[in-house]
């Protein structure tokens, strides 16, 4: 009787954990792509800022790549039909994304863009689970482009709001607090970087690689 | 004729291939020339290069020794001052050809500013934007590269190579200058403020790689991979920008400017590369020039070669063949004069013990070269029988002598006395007996008959006939004779002096000679008849 009960136990701890984990897949598949949609903005910012960079292009298609990699994992841990749904929509916002970017990259165009990461990101975030909670590296990561995406936006005029990179900037603030004392240093400094009212955004480039190398795996 | 065309078209075939050839070697000499022209500004390209890379270095160091406040070895910038000097001398003696007339010029000015730039050097001037970017990259730096540029564009050809070229160069001067200024920084130590953030912001979007569809289309590369660059950069550059705001920095000046060092190194390796990617191809250009020339002297020689080996199969296949070539007309012609002389020798030799002898005198046989002269009529009165007799008793002896039978026969009837030529009328019983004798073997019996045909007041027709059993003249000869006398005389000499009816031709002639005829009878069943008819005068007959 006594094994019966144990077993019936370890079954119930099983699938809740399995429940679990494929949830928190879920919801780090959507942060991913919550991430990748900030990246190519910036990204996208910065090859317009910066057009004869060789390597910028090619690192927007990696992001593309993480990205329909992120669609999938996310399709296969959808909880629910709605979600799937959401997520459909979402792919064809990508889809548009990743047809546009080879294009020259005007003004307009970079609107189009920049509305369709908008899009992306917002989409992602309604289907995030708020129950969830994401590895803190994964959210500096996903902060961090959206930094530079919006000091991008504010220096190449795209956006005369300076209040949403404040903001941004005072959520990686609080994140850093709980990471080790080496991000917390680096991003003392960068921080004074970022928040110049100096278009530097090559500089800034620099600084960001350099934390995301210490932050490890996105 | 054939073998005279054959090699007429030979020859002009060599002829167009040498013309051609020829036109080849003057039109790769002219290229020639341009590439010689070429070369003078290639050597001025690679001076001016090595005098750039030299100065950037010279930057390097001026603002290091600038960001330490002089603090810091003198003898390292003292020595790329004098490696400056030296490229910039060389670069002197190569502006005296006058493919730049500016360059000269150009020289002198660069020469004083840097005079002025490096004074202030000395004096580690606080004005580090002033000296580093007004008057190293833009006066000295700015006028070196604006010649280079204006050499790239006086060489007509090699257009890829040297666009890549000049990408090659304008990105290692981004780097000299991004070197140099980060350099003074890095020396100084203190953190920057937001106008040097953004000059170097601004240093750093300015970078412009080389095409890389130029590099891979001639085959040459600079960075396997950019990324490869951007990584090492990146390596130096973070360091640097985390205490852009705060200063000591992670990284010491010489330390960055050996860490750049290595890729204005490997773009000086690039830049050599093109050039010998282009002298390779000149190169290539060279042996197209002398293989024409090769093949031109080949060709020639072959056909040469050709029209020999043709001719002296001519000379033996074409004779072969019935063609006769002039060599061998000649041949021929010595051949036969030598067989004629040596069969003249032997007749002439043989003919003195034949009886033929006489006929030889009296004709002059001898002197068959010599133009026939034909002996005129001498009239004598003679007594025929008598004449006659004494003929016939000679021919008998002669007769006798080849064994041979001798019948004859006078009329008696014969006038006693007549007038005319007996020489020639003795000749016309000698010649066909003579013939007869020779003709015939040594039972030939030979009749001759003398008889008067008719007697019509002064004149008396004489038949001579000289007949035998034995001989044989074909119609058609015996016709010639009869007819030869309607010949001219020298034809016959000519045309048969070798035949042996010749002494039957004269005795045609004769018989013409005195008014007669003649007939050559086929003495039938064997033998011939030559009966001739010849009138004498005979004026005291009765």
């Amino acid at each position: 009787m006594g094994l019966f009960k144990k077993i019936i136990a370890s079954l119930l701890l099983w699938s809740s954990s399995t429940l679990f984990a494929s949830v928190q897949e879920f919801a780090i598949a959507v942060t991913q792509i919550e991430y990748a949609s900030q990246k190519i903005a910036a990204d996208a910012l910065y090859l317009h800022y910066y057009s004869h960079n060789p390597l910028i292009s090619k690192e927007i298609e990696k992001t593309i790549q993480s990205l329909e990699k992120a669609f999938r994992q996310a399709a296969i841990n959808a909880p629910d039909d709605n979600t799937k749904n959401v997520l459909e929509y979402l792919s064809f916002s990508k889809d548009k994304i990743k047809s546009s970017l080879p294009k020259s990259l005007t003004k307009e165009h970079m609107t189009q863009i920049l509305d369709y990461c908008n899009g992306l990101q917002e989409g992602a975030e309604s289907i995030l689970p708020k129950t969830i909670e994401i590895p803190g590296n994964w959210q500096m990561h996903l902060y961090l482009a959206t930094a530079f995406r919006q000091y991008l936006e504010y220096h190449l005029g795209f956006d005369s709001d300076t209040g949403k990179l404040s903001r941004t900037l005072y959520k990686i603030d609080m994140l850093s607090l709980k990471m080790d004392n080496s991000v917390q240093n680096l991003w003392k400094n960068y921080r004074l970087l970022i928040n110049t009212q100096t278009k530097i955004p090559t500089i800034i480039s620099y600084a960001l690689y350099d934390l995301e190398e210490r932050l490890g795996k996105k | 004729m054939m073998k005279k065309t054959l090699s007429f078209i030979l020859f002009l075939l060599s002829l167009l291939v040498f013309i051609f050839g020829s036109y080849k070697i003057v039109q790769n000499y002219r290229q020639d020339q341009s590439l010689s022209q070429n070369s003078i500004l290639f050597s001025q390209l690679e001076a001016s290069t090595k005098a750039l890379h030299t100065i950037t270095d010279e930057q390097a160091l001026s603002a290091v020794y600038l960001g330490y406040g002089g603090k810091t070895d003198f003898n390292r910038l003292e020595n790329a001052r004098k490696e400056t000097d030296e490229r910039l001398k060389r670069l002197q003696v190569l502006a005296a050809s006058h493919t730049l007339p500016d360059l000269s010029r150009r020289l002198g000015e660069i020469g004083e500013n840097l005079q002025y730039v490096r004074s202030r050097i000395d004096v580690v001037t606080p004005e580090y934007r002033n000296i580093l970017f007004d008057y190293f990259q833009d006066e000295i730096i700015g006028s070196l590269h604006k010649t280079l540029k204006e050499i790239i564009e006086k060489i007509p050809s090699y257009k890829s190579e040297l666009t890549l070229y000049q990408e090659s160069i304008d990105f290692m001067l981004n780097l000299s200058q991004e070197k140099s200024y980060i350099a003074f920084i890095l020396g100084r130590n203190q953190a920057m403020n937001a106008k040097e953030l953004q000059l170097w912001e601004q240093l750093l979007t300015s970078y412009r790689f080389p095409s890389k569809k130029l590099s891979a289309k001639l085959g040459i590369e600079l960075f396997s991979d950019p990324a490869s660059f951007a990584e090492s950069m990146r390596t130096v550059r973070i360091p640097v920008v985390r205490s852009a705001l705060v200063g000591n920095y992670l990284i010491g000046a010489t330390d960055w400017v050996r860490a750049l060092n290595r890729w204005s190194d490997k773009l000086s390796d690039f830049e050599e590369q093109i050039i010998r990617n282009i002298e390779y191809s000149s190169e290539k250009k060279d042996i197209f020039y002398l293989q024409p020339l090769l093949n031109t002297l080949l060709t020639f020689a072959a056909f040469v070669m050709m029209v020999i080996s043709l001719r002296s199969l001519f000379k033996r296949e074409y004779t072969k063949e019935g063609f006769i070539s002039l060599e061998h007309l000649k041949e021929r012609r010595a051949r036969r004069d030598a067989a004629q002389k040596e069969e003249t020798a032997t007749l002439r030799a043989a003919s003195k013990t034949l009886p033929l002898t006489n006929i030889h005198k009296e004709f002059a046989l001898d002197e068959m070269d010599a133009p026939y002269v034909p002996k005129p009529l001498q009239i004598h009165t003679f007594n025929p029988v008598e004449a006659f007799s004494f003929l016939i008793d000679q021919l008998i002896q002669e007769s006798h002598k080849r064994k041979q039978e001798l019948a004859y026969k006078i009329d008696p009837s014969l006038p006693e006395s007549c007038r005319g030529d007996l020489q020639k009328i003795v000749e016309v019983v000698r010649l066909p007996f003579y013939y007869l004798q020779q003709q015939t073997s040594t039972q030939n019996k030979i009749n001759i008959f003398f008889d008067q045909v008719a007697r019509k007041e002064e004149k008396t027709a004489i038949r001579i006939t000289v007949c035998d059993h034995q001989s044989h003249i074909p119609e058609k000869d015996r016709r010639l004779i009869v007819r030869s006398q309607f010949y001219k005389r020298d034809q016959h000499l000519q045309y048969d002096r070798s035949s042996p009816f010749t002494p039957l031709f004269r005795l045609a002639h004769l018989v013409h000679l005195l008014g007669g005829e003649l007939t050559i009878d086929y003495n039938t069943p064997h033998g011939m008849a030559f009966v001739a008819m010849i009138d004498v005068e005979t004026p005291d007959a009765e």
